[in-house]
């Protein structure tokens, strides 16, 4: 199992390198950068611009080099001082930047994912041990609607119900009064109170998705001769199901987990737009068209970061949950 | 003769599919002694899995006991009819696997695969007999031995897939006998084993129940697994029950000609190249489209034109205690059969 848990790790450093090189080649791939995009902006609006400020801000961002050497300086400075570099439209270090938005897209992200197994799992095995019912009917058509209609037109729905409903404050995660106050109590209650608006919305097609996969798994696994065996030696129902398909029908419930986490997290851009939460999906798009290479190149890293963890995560929950891959 | 162990009568299982009935169990009658070893043969999708799956109660749906008496006289000398249990019931779990335990097919699939063998039986253990996790252990390793487990100690520990074929049906066999059943339903214990490992487990198993003395209904379509561990055999025919007799005069004295049929078509030593085995003719019918009166008639030799394909023959029972289902046994019939039919 170490030896195992070892070797994935290596694995994941070796993609993880070769995402950086990958990250960085695309960003750089449309022609100019943000100098040159920043200046024809300044040219636009009438402004004259001095060949030697281009010049000398060239110099300064390093952007006259060649991009091997760009590179260099920027992972170099990730991995040897964690520095991510400096942003240029905001004119801050990435890493402020990126920390900002993290936390709380990470925390959205976790909670969110805890939902959808909350919710995905007792529905699933109920659609499928009662498979013709009613209730499992209505599960797939609410499950399909969640899965059809897009994020934000969710989002709206919510938003006006919350608003009219519930009179709270629209959009965020925060009430106005509490955005810039310092941490407390009741600033962690006013977060929760505003957080289940996002859960739902981000949570609906990723539940949806994992009824329909649990659901079919263990339909797969209900007729197996070993449940008639289980159910032969005389064990009750429930430990019939529980102890031996739904077992075996988890194995790709918990694979799921190497997708949904980065997919919370960088595919909640529009979502996030929408309800204006502070994570880190829109940041990303902004800085990709601006070309802010640093902020845009670290935020691709820290996903794929975040989607290999999350691959790791799983791989290692399915060892542990299924002998047959530990031991093969 | 002691009290029977299992009788079973007039047994009906039926699955309902849409507006037509599959009548897969069809008013079987069966008696299972203690200590006797009953084995029931037939072609495939006669009903014989289900018959036994009926007992247990553990048919699959839409598949139903519809009517019928499966009469086990308990340990406590209670006799209960399983026909009319819950399958859901308290009652039923407590006769599966204590009372009644049964063998599978398929020793690959019949095993949890995330489970351990231990495991697996030790939570049947702890489930029938109220011991100790520790106590359930040691009878686990106890019964490990004595399927003829190598090393049972480290097998406890082994996951289904790391054991082969004979070993897994070992380890099913464990798991079958973990609670000392007094009766074993073995459905084609030996069926997807290699010859050497069927020879194996079917000594293991009369070997087990000599020791332990209990009662095995052996389901199986081999001849030859019949001739050498039955006491009596029931011939079973699209549902039904169509003999039932001492092996010795199923082998020597068969009544109904489909058992005769079956018999003939065991291919034989000293059988000429060229020559052709003797085989039934036709198929097995279609279970939704049966046929009127005797349902072999199609397919028998010794049909009477005019009467099997009209009268359903009934059970009758012969002066050597050999039950049967044919028109050419029933009494008013005898005098008048053809003189080569009863040979």
């Amino acid at each position: 199992m170490l030896a195992f848990m070892l070797r994935r790790f290596i694995y994941m450093v070796v993609t993880l390198f070769l995402v950086s090189i990958l990250s960085f080649a695309i960003i750089q791939l449309p022609p100019g950068d943000y100098l040159s995009s920043m200046v024809a902006g300044m040219s636009a609006e009438g402004q004259q611009v001095d060949q030697q400020f281009i010049n000398a801000m060239r110099d300064r961002y390093g952007l006259g080099d060649p991009v091997y050497v760009q590179y260099w300086k920027w992972i170099s400075g990730i991995v040897l001082r964690g520095d991510f570099g400096q942003s240029f439209e905001w004119n801050r270090p990435v890493s402020s930047l990126i920390y900002e938005r993290m936390g709380l897209t990470l925390l959205l992200s976790v909670a969110t994912l805890f939902f959808i197994w909350a919710v995905a799992f007792p529905i699933g095995i109920y659609s499928a041990i009662r498979k013709n019912s009613f209730g499992a009917h209505l599960a797939t058509l609410v499950g399909f609607i969640g899965l059809a209609i897009p994020n934000f037109l969710i989002a709206l729905v919510f938003m006006y119900l919350s608003f009219r409903y519930f009179g709270q404050s629209v959009g965020g995660l925060f009430s106005p009064q509490y955005e810039n106050a310092s941490w407390s109590l009741a600033k962690v209650g006013d977060l929760i109170a505003h957080m289940w608006i996002p859960i739902i919305v981000l949570g609906t097609a990723g539940t949806a998705t994992l009824i329909r996969i649990m659901r079919a798994n263990l339909l797969d696994e209900l007729n197996k001769p070993y449940v008639t065996t289980a159910r032969a030696m005389g064990h009750p129902e429930h430990v019939v199901l529980l102890k031996y398909p739904v077992r075996v029908a988890l194995n790709p419930f918990v694979s799921t987990v190497g997708w949904v986490l980065p997919g919370l997290v960088s595919g909640a851009t529009i979502t996030a737009i929408v309800l204006n939460l502070p994570m880190s999906g829109p940041m990303l798009l902004r800085s990709l068209l601006t070309q802010d290479m640093y902020l845009a190149g670290s935020f691709i890293l820290l996903l794929s970061t975040l989607t290999v963890i999350g691959t790791l995560i799983s791989d290692i929950l399915l060892a542990w949950l299924d002998p047959r891959i530990r031991y093969s | 003769m002691t009290q029977p162990l299992l009788e079973i009568s007039g047994l009906k299982t039926h699955f309902g599919v849409g507006g037509t009935t599959i009548r897969a169990v069809d008013g079987v009658d069966l008696v299972v002694n203690p200590g006797e070893t009953v084995c029931l043969v037939g072609e495939s999708g006669c009903g014989k899995s289900m018959m036994a799956r009926s007992i247990l109660r553990i048919v699959p749906p839409p598949g139903q006991v519809t009517a019928g008496q499966i009469n086990l006289h308990r340990q406590s000398g209670k006799v209960v009819d399983l026909a009319a249990l819950d399958p859901k019931g308290a009652e039923i779990r407590s006769i599966r696997g204590r009372e009644v335990a049964m063998i599978f097919q398929e020793p690959m699939t019949a095993l949890g695969p995330v489970q351990t063998i231990g495991s697996q039986i030790t939570d049947a253990i702890q489930l029938h007999l109220k011991v100790s996790r520790k106590e359930a252990r040691n009878q686990a390793i106890e019964v490990l031995t004595r399927v003829g487990m190598p090393r049972p100690e480290q097998r406890l520990e082994a996951y289904p897939f790391q054991l082969s074929g004979g070993m897994r049906q070992r380890a099913m066999i464990a798991l079958a006998l973990s609670c000392q059943p007094r009766l074993l339903i073995a459905d084609e214990p030996t069926t997807a084993l290699d010859v050497t490992t069927q020879a194996v487990i079917l000594d293991l198993i009369r070997d087990l129940q000599a020791e332990m003395g209990m009662a095995v209904l052996f389901i199986t379509h081999d001849l030859g697994v019949v001739a050498e561990i039955a006491d009596s055999v029931a011939v079973m025919y699209l549902g039904r029950v169509v003999e039932r007799a001492a092996v010795d005069d199923i082998f020597h004295n068969a009544r109904h000609p489909y058992t005769r049929g079956l018999l003939r078509s065991i291919p034989r030593l000293g059988i000429r190249v060229g020559e052709e085995l003797d085989t039934i003719e036709g198929m097995v019918p279609n279970p939704f489209n049966r046929p009127s009166g005797c349902s072999f008639h199609p397919r028998c030799v010794e049909m009477i034109p005019g009467r099997c394909d009209r009268v359903d023959p009934s059970r009758t029972r012969l002066p050597d205690g050999t039950e049967v289902r044919c028109l050419l046994h029933e009494p008013h019939r005898q005098e008048t059969a053809p003189a080569g039919a009863l040979q």
